[in-house]
């Protein structure tokens, strides 16, 4: 059962005279659970489609069903609410407010349900049980991503989207940070798509989804996904 | 340098509104700076031109006489002025029931011209203009006014005269009073010109100088007022030539009589003085004998029991040698007794006749002097009366001299007595000196006893003589007596002729003696000192939010920054591009500024005072200087901010500028140890708290720009509050009467018929006599004019005036040991509770001790009882003034009647009420309004561009932080609400500090723009604070949507966009 589809979906940006297709006409589906990464060179639209997942824009043309729900229809407050409750997102940049602790950036994106996991265990799910009290400036990128990534889960969310989470690390953080993706999401059953350029990461996908130019060029299953340990780059 | 130039303009283009921004706040700033500060010469300037184009004197001259030609032509040939002379008088306006005090001028075409208002000139003796001030009675052209003297004289040829214009005068710019005068109810209520040729009078009653050197120097200069100073000088060594020309003569020969007077009255004393010495003298001698006489006798009479024989019976052996003497000695005695009987009754006799000529001489004098030589045949009849007189005196003075030479007949009759007497107590004195040395037997008791009978018989003549003696002291001091105040009170009237020829004496007033011209002068003065303060302030502010910009702009730019330094442009020239923008904005603004600020400031503050001055002049040229110093002022501050928020950034290198800032990492506050506190805060809270605390300096900003706003609202309504109070509390806390009436001539009745007169409107309505006058108060180098009250009964004066403390609040009653000087007058004169204040009443001067200090706000009072009053003067203090307290409820019908009926008693000059004083006082007061105004006004601007330009800076430095909350699926309003919910605390920190900031700024404003005779009030009310801080948040909600807008239209994708 497909549980993100995009169909068709067009999205232009008009500059004066100038039409740009930022996405041409994307179409593929993520079933519940999947591990999906999304590659492409610059500018072939990944961080459109993400964009557009994330609720954070939207389409000129198309259809997006997530969960069996229309997001393109979407106004812009019920827009909020979608990704108030149903997206969990994790940044290149981390992007924490600097001036909450690690448990209090956890605990901003917590307060919104009742149903969200305790931003204590939440960060102790992620190995940052004992920085619980740290501003992010005296995180590490790596420990800063966890808590990224803690945020992004302790509210229970229908989707999980990253935007290049290794992009900013090193290649050992990276894989560990992957790792705990991995993990953590094959523990909460959860849906992940990460989006990015780097195409040694697509092994541990359980799905690849390739895009150039606007256009989806290949979409794999992956039978048997490599652990992210094991990943190289 | 073009490129930079280029650069700076094309940021201009891209970033209108920050650069609209520093001009408005220059153009605002450099406005208020140079428009306040041109005021108080602009003002100073507009009267003068007044005072220059209507030809005002420079000196005015009256005298204690007249000027006749003679003293004219001096003035012309010696005054270096021009002299214009003139006639003036003070005289009683008759119109209805009323009759009011005025000043009459003789129309002059060349100096203290007027300007009309209305209608025309006169044209014919039967006409004139009059003073057009709306706080005249209701004087219309086409009305008549009957003038009259108070003493009969004729002064004007015609005294029924029709007004045929209005006027206003450049010697009378108070809008308040026309001066005061010795008639009437001792206040100018009106002010006329007729035509010259209208004056009855020969000789000039005054003069006017103008001095064309004069006309080009400031009336209120130094230069000007030192100038007047030694030519009035001038003028009185002019008058002592006047005077020594006309009466020299005269003067030099009374001053020769004085002397020779003198050196009489001095010889006179001194024989007096003969005479007291051969009293004493002899008065001594007897007291010696007295002395032996006694210590004879106690020696006999030890004497004598040792023999045992007795006074009596040594006298009984004497008694025929003895006899002889006693009868001699009882003759002496009976034409003594008989020439002292007659001695006594002659001097009391020569005593009352001497009294008689000294009385008919002093009446003659008195009367010859009263007359002046202005009636000759009087004069003579006087003197024939009076020489009638002195003859009948002098035939009792013959009967008298008669008397005295048949006295001085027995005197010698007794003095051959005496002589007999003498021989005989000689021949016994003989025989007894052949006393026995030491022998104590009855023959030298007797011889002694016959001794000390010699002894007592010789201290008997003695006695008699020096009686004698004294009673021929007493008649020749007498007449003595009587030769002394003869001369003396010749003297006397020599010196009071004196005086007369003295009496020519001019009295010269600068300008300075016209109703508000020294008031006005101060009140320029007072608005300059505010021009020092305030401004200053609005300075701080433009370049407080310059710098706000510039660093904004700065760190917008910190990339291109980079990029330029990188590409080898120094920072000194990159920084030339901040100058060149910042420069831009600021000449821009100074130009508006300069322009807008010359004209709108001192038009608005010349406004404001129009309502207590009338100077129809309004000169508010621009001033180059002011300007020039101003606009550098401002740049140089602009320049610098421009320099100091680019100069850091510039400092650093390159590749440091081409990276992003870093954001201010998190840290924990303070208050997140008060463990209960902070626990029990909601996340949101905790965020709030500690983002406010991690851009201190951006708090600080935000807080300083917030207290701004609302201390300068809160002045704004402190001032009207302050000024409103001065009439409300005044006419209804203090004076709680409702109407007075004044008298020229107070008697027993007249109470009674202001009573009567009163009930038949308001039978509660109540009434008491004061005494009200007006004094001179002075204290070291300070002095005040005021008014010294007495009313008839202290303890009823709570009904009337409430005397009490401003602070305590507790009520004074009038005692007995001292006055109760009103607030502001004791704050004038720099003195307090128990010290010492002279009162100058009438001319003399009077010291006395302070008991109280009471609330007052217009004009000055010293309050003092009856008693203490009549103690000081030495006099029964004579009421003036009737206070009356009737029903508030009355209609207005019903009050003029009462008006009409009051104005009926006896001797009644006026009846003012009260509640028509307010009405105008409240006018005059309301117009301050407009400093009000604009105070909130630019309060309002301060803290819009404060809290907008800090908000802005506040949004764009977190724009990466407010995109992830929105991508997190954050509201709208609550992403809003994060940024604002600091602002809301920091609004409410500001509001506060604010407040307690404006009240200090209140206090300052009013203690410097207050005018001497007003006392604003002193107290701020809540509502006050409440409005003030309703405003300032009206603005920062008003900031606070534009800045809505902004963080709606934050882009989502700024949160994916890299950091390096």
């Amino acid at each position: 059962m497909a549980f993100v589809t995009m169909n068709n979906v067009v999205k232009t940006y008009k500059m004066g005279e100038v039409s740009i297709n930022a996405a041409a006409g994307v179409s593929f589906s993520v079933q519940k659970g999947e591990l999906c990464v999304i590659v492409g060179p610059s500018g072939s639209g990944k961080t459109t489609v993400l964009n557009l997942l994330g609720g954070m824009d939207t389409s000129t043309s198309g259809e997006i069903e997530v969960d069996g729900v229309r997001v393109d229809r979407f106004n812009a407050r019920q827009l909020t609410e979608y990704r108030r409750h149903d997206i969990g997102f994790v940044f290149q940049f981390y992007n924490l407010l600097p001036n909450l602790t690690a448990r209090e950036n956890v605990e901003m994106a917590t307060q919104f349900s009742g149903n969200s996991i305790d931003a204590d265990k939440m960060l102790a799910l992620v190995g940052l049980g004992e920085r619980l009290d740290n501003f992010p400036a005296q995180l590490s990128g790596g420990e800063q991503q966890r808590v990224s990534i803690a945020r992004a889960l302790a509210k229970r969310p229908k989707l999980l989207l990253c935007d290049e989470p290794t992009g900013a690390l090193d290649f050992e953080t990276g894989k560990m940070v992957l790792s705990l993706l991995q993990k953590t999401c094959k523990k909460l059953g959860m849906t992940v798509i990460i989006v990015t350029h780097n195409s040694a990461i697509t092994p541990m996908a359980d799905r690849v989804i390739r895009l150039k130019n606007g256009l989806v060029e290949s979409d794999t299953v992956n039978e048997t996904p490599a652990p992210a340990e094991s990943i190289v780059w | 340098m073009s490129i930079m130039f280029k650069l700076a303009v094309r940021e201009i283009r891209r970033n209108f509104g920050r650069f609209m921004s520093i001009v408005c706040i220059t153009a605002i700033g450099i406005a208020f700076f140079a428009g306040v500060r041109a005021a108080e010469p602009d003002m100073k300037e507009s009267a003068d031109r007044y005072f220059d184009d209507y030809h005002l004197f420079d000196l005015h001259l009256k005298s204690t006489t007249a000027f006749d030609d003679d003293d004219i032509a001096k003035l012309n040939d010696f005054s270096g002025g021009s002299v214009y002379a003139g006639f003036s008088a003070d005289m009683l306006a008759v119109s209805g029931e009323s009759t009011s005090a005025v000043r009459v001028y003789s129309y002059n075409d060349n100096v203290n011209t007027v300007q009309l208002t209305d209608g025309r000139m006169p044209m014919s003796d039967k006409e004139c203009i009059v003073d057009c001030t709306s706080i005249r009675a209701n004087i219309k052209i086409g009305d008549k006014i009957t003038l009259a003297t108070t003493d009969d004289s004729a002064v004007l040829n015609n005294t029924e005269l029709n007004v045929v214009g209005l006027f206003e005068s450049p010697m009378y710019i108070s809008g308040s009073e026309l001066g005061s005068t010795t008639i009437g109810s001792g206040v100018i209520s009106n002010v006329i010109y007729v035509r010259e040729s209208n004056f009855a009078l020969t000789d000039y009653t005054d003069v006017y100088l103008r001095y064309d050197s004069l006309t080009d120097l400031d009336c209120y200069s130094d230069a000007y007022i030192g100038s007047v100073d030694s030519l009035v000088e001038r003028i009185d060594g002019l008058n002592d030539e006047r005077v020594r020309e006309i009466y020299g003569e005269q003067l030099t020969k009374l001053e020769k009589q004085m002397a020779a007077q003198q050196d009489m009255l001095d010889a006179l004393q001194l024989s007096m003085t003969v005479s007291n010495d051969r009293i004493a003298d002899a008065q001594k001698e007897l007291e010696d004998s007295k002395a032996d006489l006694d210590e004879m006798r106690d020696y006999l009479d030890q004497y004598g029991k040792l023999v045992g024989m007795t006074h009596e019976e040594a006298t009984e052996y004497f008694s025929a040698r003895t006899k002889e003497m006693e009868t001699l000695r009882a003759d002496i005695n009976k034409y003594s007794d008989d020439y002292t009987e007659r001695l006594n009754k002659y001097n009391t006799d020569l005593a009352a006749l001497t009294d008689k000529y000294t009385e008919a001489k002093e009446k003659y004098d008195a009367a010859v002097l009263k007359l002046n030589g202005s009636d000759p045949d009087k004069e003579a009849q006087l003197t024939e009366n009076y020489n009638k007189k002195v003859a009948q005196l002098d035939e009792e003075k013959a009967r008298l001299d008669l008397e005295y030479e048949s006295l001085v007949e027995l005197n010698a009759t007794v003095n051959e007595y005496i002589k007999a007497y003498n021989e005989l107590a000689e021949s016994l004195k003989s025989e007894s000196d052949e006393v026995d040395g030491g022998e104590f037997n009855r023959d030298n008791y007797l011889k002694l006893e016959l001794k000390y009978a010699v002894m007592e018989s010789d201290y008997q003549l003695l006695e008699s003589k020096v009686q004698q003696i004294n009673m021929t002291s007493i008649a020749e001091a007498v007449m003595l007596q009587s030769e002394i105040n003869q001369i003396k009170s010749e003297s006397n009237f020599t010196q009071s002729v004196l005086d007369i020829y003295k009496l020519p004496r001019w009295i010269t007033y600068t300008r300075g003696h016209n109703p508000g011209y020294v008031e006005y002068g101060q009140n320029a003065e007072r608005v300059g000192n505010i021009g020092k303060v305030f401004p200053v302030f609005f300075l701080a502010v433009a370049a407080l939010v310059c710098l706000n910009a510039m660093t904004r702009m700065s760190e917008e730019k910190r990339g291109e920054m980079g990029t330029l330094k990188a590409l080898g442009v120094s920072g000194g020239q990159v920084m030339q591009m901040f100058l060149i923008y910042a420069s831009l904005a600021t000449v821009i603004g100074c130009i508006v500024g300069v322009a807008v600020g010359f004209k709108l400031f001192p038009f608005a503050i010349i406004q404001a005072y129009g309502m207590m001055y009338r100077v129809p002049v309004v000169y508010i040229p621009y001033r180059p200087m002011l300007a020039a110093l101003s606009s550098a002022a401002m740049l140089a501050c602009i320049l610098i901010t421009a320099a100091v928020s680019c100069g850091g950034a510039l400092r650093r290198t390159p590749a440091e500028l081409i990276r992003p800032k870093a954001p201010r990492s998190g840290k924990h506050i303070l208050l997140e140890r008060v463990r209960p506190v902070w626990r029990h805060m909601n996340f949101i809270k905790k965020v709030t708290a500690r983002n406010i605390f991690r851009y201190k300096k951006r708090m600080i900003m935000i807080v300083i720009g917030i207290a701004g706003c609302t201390a300068l609202t809160l002045t704004g309504f402190g001032l009207r509050d302050s000024i409103n109070d001065v009439v409300d509390l005044q006419y209804n806390k203090i004076w709680k009467y409702d109407a007075a009436e004044v008298f020229t001539d107070f008697g027993d009745a007249t109470l009674d018929e202001v009573l009567s007169a009163v009930h038949g409107a308001d039978e509660n309505a109540v009434a008491m006599p004061v005494y009200q006058g007006a004094i001179d108060i002075k204290a070291g180098n300070n002095s005040v004019e005021a008014t010294v009250f007495v009313p008839q009964q202290s303890d009823r004066l709570s009904d009337y005036v409430l005397l009490n403390s401003r602070t305590e609040g507790e009520q004074y009653t009038l005692g007995d040991s001292g006055v109760i000087l009103t607030e502001k007058a004791a704050k004038l004169l720099n003195v307090s509770v128990g010290d010492k204040v002279t009162l100058i009443i009438n001319d003399k001067e009077y010291s006395v001790p302070i008991d109280a200090v009471c609330e007052n706000y217009v004009a000055h009072y010293a309050f003092m009882s009856p008693q203490f009053y009549s103690g000081l003067l030495s006099d029964e203090c004579k009421y003036n003034t009737v206070l009356i307290s009737y029903s508030r409820a009355m209609s207005a019908d019903k009050e003029t009647q009462m008006c009409e009926s009051l104005l009926g008693v006896d001797s009644a000059m006026s009846v003012t009420v009260l509640s028509d004083k307010q009405d105008v006082f409240s006018d005059m007061m309301d117009s301050l309004n407009i400093v009000v105004v604009v105070l909130i006004i630019s309060a309002g601007l301060l803290a819009f561009v404060v809290l907008y330009n800090l908000t802005l800076i506040n949004i764009t430095e977190r724009e990466r932080e407010l995109s992830v909350m929105k991508v997190l699926g954050f509201y709208g309003r609550e992403v809003s609400a994060y940024i604002f919910r600091e602002s809301i605390v920091l609004t409410v920190i500001g509001i506060v500090f604010g407040l307690g900031v404006g009240r200090l700024l209140t206090g300052f404003v009013i203690t410097t723009a207050e005018i001497d005779m007003v006392m604003f009030g002193r107290e701020i009310y809540l509502p006050s604070y409440l409005l003030a801080a309703a405003i300032t948040l009206v603005f920062a909600v008003i900031v606070s949507l534009f800045m809505r807008r902004k963080i709606t239209d934050i882009n989502m994708a700024e949160s994916l966009k890299s950091v390096e």
